[in-house]
């Protein structure tokens, strides 16, 4: 991993169209100001990881034998209309 | 096309159905091309089918079905991306995951896929400041408070 020093107010260029700037430094916590094309995406990692994640977990999950979801569906829609009615 | 699929067997695949992820799902980067399958048993899940990795597939459900009032706004650089003109163009997937724990299914309202109609180019959005979260519990969306069925969907899915 490279890794820069920066100050407050000093940035670091990623390619050609990227810019990361250090706006601010308060204690434990660094607020960095992003330029970049409006096609990359940027998230907080934290973020994209469980995202990531839930997407993993979905598609290992033993799907194969599921097919009872329809019966699920329409008792909930029976549940749901029935006290609606009540 | 032919398809070999663990749950269906072997399916034809047109050309025009499938659906293109130029980045892939998030945590899939290089698997591009998907299907939407229909299922009987499971409607209206549906199932999201890679074609280069047949064992790759996403349970998903079109999130408005359990929450009417689900809304998060499509930057236009990616309307852009996948060629829709604008949102109405879109269509919204939510993948569902069956929680291995609990047996529940939650619809990962934080990464929507979103489709262009026209030229099926979809992309897996990472929503930010938003009320939404990655396992929205479906059933409990819907108002109904269920007691057997999510443990007979967990017997579904020990079935040998």
């Amino acid at each position: 991993m490279l890794v820069l020093t920066r100050k407050s107010g000093e940035s670091i260029r990623i390619g050609d169209e990227i810019t990361v700037t250090v706006m601010e430094i308060r204690g434990k916590q660094v607020r960095l100001g992003i330029e970049a094309p409006a096609e990359t995406t940027v998230h907080r990692e934290e973020v994209y990881r469980r995202v990531q994640e839930e997407n993993r977990l979905a598609a290992t999950a033993p799907l194969r034998d599921i097919d009872s979801l329809g019966d699920i569906w329409k008792t909930v829609e029976r549940k749901k209309n029935g006290r609606k009615g009540s | 096309m032919k398809l070999q699929t663990p749950r269906f067997g072997e399916i034809d695949v047109d050309q025009a159905q499938i659906i293109s992820f130029p980045s892939g799902v998030i945590g899939f980067p290089q698997v591009r091309q998907y299907v939407l399958l229909e299922d009987d048993k499971n409607a209206p899940f549906q199932w999201l089918q890679a074609v280069e990795d047949a064992n790759l597939r996403f349970l998903v459900i079109n999130p408005f079905l359990f929450r009417k009032d689900y809304e998060f706004e499509i930057p236009d650089p990616i309307l852009e991306q996948i060629g829709a003109e604008k949102p109405e163009d879109v269509a919204v997937l939510a993948i569902v995951t069956i929680q291995p724990d609990t047996h529940r299914l939650t619809a990962n309202l934080q990464g929507p896929v979103v489709v262009a109609g026209n030229t099926r180019i979809a992309k897996q959005l990472v929503l930010v400041s938003t009320p939404y979260h990655t396992r929205h519990d479906i059933l409990e969306e819907m108002g109904v408070k269920m007691e057997a069925e999510p443990v007979s969907a967990g017997a579904a899915i020990q079935k040998p």
